[in-house]
């Protein structure tokens, strides 16, 4: 069974990876047997790229926080139904999706990017760089979610195309031709907002 | 905001939005919420197979089930099939007729597993209540034309729909200067821009002016421009089967179907639509 794969590093500190499927795998055995601690790993490797995700497609840190936690906890308590024949990171994805769009049917999408500000910009230039932030994510959330998908998995996860259709359940045409309509939908809104592309 | 600053590239902003850290405890807060939490086990018990990895009662049944339909099968082919009774040989024919393609071994294999999350979702529900939906599902033809991943994944873009409804893919497509001019049109909006691709269609003599009417109309609209680049949604399009089923007023119903549409967004559907649930599922509404 192939794992997240080569792009494994982008998730993990550098260094870390090894065989990462055997490790989910007997992770969630252990879990499956009664072992709860055993799920530790999993959100430990995982938690960083859910949380993108998540932000990424809600916008808002406090939303992504509950949508990723809600995924994972959800994820644990399904584990049974967890066909070990797929990738775990393609499963806990759908979960996780599920609950970004629960969030966004029931609550007003505010966009709230305040991760930190490098520290040797001036204040003019902090502002302009956050509202640029802005602007490309409230572009972002503004992509119909098929779209919103691969723009998100590519480029914030930086799984391979093949990766992302499996992720998916579509094929790698499906996925490139997503995310040149997507490219283009995003370049003409920032273009609209004056953002340059 | 910024200006417009034509040398910075779409991937650099989206890169400076790069990835980001969970909070410090998130761990931490996930693991005392699954303290609280127990595994659903559905009461199933995990059996040792091929040196530790674990099979489930439910799929030692499905072997076992397997097992007994290939002994039948051996059975059968040692003695030979038993003979159909008088009277039914017309209606096997009958049912015969209306049999549905045999599904590939790809068809089976790709997207099954979100096939399943589909085929168990509340869109499924909804799609299964909706009589238009319903009545285009039900035909063969659609659901084998919805199954081609280029034509759902051009369905789900709200201005194409529209251009179905209203007749206009159907006279650009059967048009051969109209399609023509379309893939023109779109390779000099990609490098010229807009106004550029529209000069380029008034500069066409092969072109009926309703259908330069129709083609400018289509490149001014960001949407639908977007859903027409694709090569290969254009291919299908420029089938006359295509497009005389994507007009069948069952089809035209369902294109304003909300229930339709959402089932056209989950991933899942075009490959649940080869699945036997589904078709039984239409059976009985």
């Amino acid at each position: 069974m192939s794992g997240i794969g080569e792009h494994a590093a982008n998730f993990f500190p550098a260094g870390v990876y090894v065989s990462q499927d055997a490790e989910d795998l007997a992770a969630i055995r252990r879990c499956r047997a009664g072992d709860s601690a055993g799920f530790e790993p999993i959100v430990r490797r995982y938690q960083r790229v859910l949380y993108t995700v998540a932000l990424r497609m809600l916008g808002n840190r406090e939303d992504a926080n509950d949508a990723a936690q809600n995924a994972f906890v959800k994820a644990y308590e399904k584990l049974d139904a967890f066909d070990e024949g797929r990738r775990f990171f393609s499963w806990i994805y759908r979960i996780l999706v599920n609950e970004c769009l629960n969030l966004r049917r029931d609550r007003h999408t505010v966009v709230d990017i305040t991760d930190d500000l490098p520290g040797d910009r001036s204040p003019a230039e902090a502002f302009e760089h956050h509202e640029t932030r802005q602007r490309v994510q409230a572009a972002i959330l503004a992509l119909p979610l098929h779209y919103r998908e691969v723009v998100v998995l590519r480029h914030f996860t930086e799984l391979s195309y093949e990766e992302i259709a499996d992720t998916l359940g579509v094929s790698v045409a499906i996925v490139k031709s997503r995310l040149f309509t997507a490219r283009q939908r995003l370049a003409r809104t920032l273009l609209q907002h004056e953002i340059a592309t | 905001m910024k200006t417009h600053r034509p040398d910075e590239p779409l991937d650099t902003l989206l890169q400076e939005l790069g990835p980001a850290e969970p909070p410090a405890d998130f761990a931490g807060s996930v693991m005392s919420r699954v303290a609280r939490t127990r595994v659903q086990t559905s009461g199933r018990r995990v059996i040792p197979f091929r040196g530790g990895i674990g099979m489930s009662i439910t799929k030692k049944a499905m072997w076992a089930l397997a097992a007994a339909a290939a002994i039948i099968l051996g059975v059968f082919v040692a003695r030979g099939f038993p003979t159909v009774d008088r009277g039914t040989e017309g209606a096997i024919g009958a049912a015969k007729k209306y049999q549905a393609p045999q599904l590939s071994a790809s068809d089976v294999v790709t997207g099954d597993a979100s096939a399943q999350a589909f085929l168990q979702s509340e869109t499924f529900d909804r799609l299964m209540k909706d009589p238009a939906a319903v009545a285009a599902l039900s035909s063969a033809d659609l659901r084998a034309l919805l199954r081609d991943n280029v034509i759902a994944d051009g369905l789900r873009d709200a201005s194409l729909r529209e251009a179905i409804r209203s007749g206009l893919i159907d006279r650009v497509f059967s048009d051969s200067a109209a399609r023509a001019a379309l893939a023109d049109a779109l390779r000099v909006d990609m490098h010229a821009g807009i106004e550029a691709a529209i000069r380029a269609l008034d500069v066409r003599a092969d072109l009926h002016a309703d259908i330069r009417a129709d083609l400018k109309s289509a490149i001014k609209s960001d949407d639908l421009r977007n859903a027409l680049s694709s090569d290969a949604l254009r291919e299908n399009l420029a089938k006359s089967g295509v497009r005389v089923a994507l007009a069948r007023p069952e089809m035209i119903a369902a294109l304003n179907s909300s229930a339709f549409v959402s089932a056209l967004s989950q991933n899942g559907f075009s490959s649940a639509l080869a699945t036997n649930r589904f078709v039984s599922a239409l059976s009985n509404r």
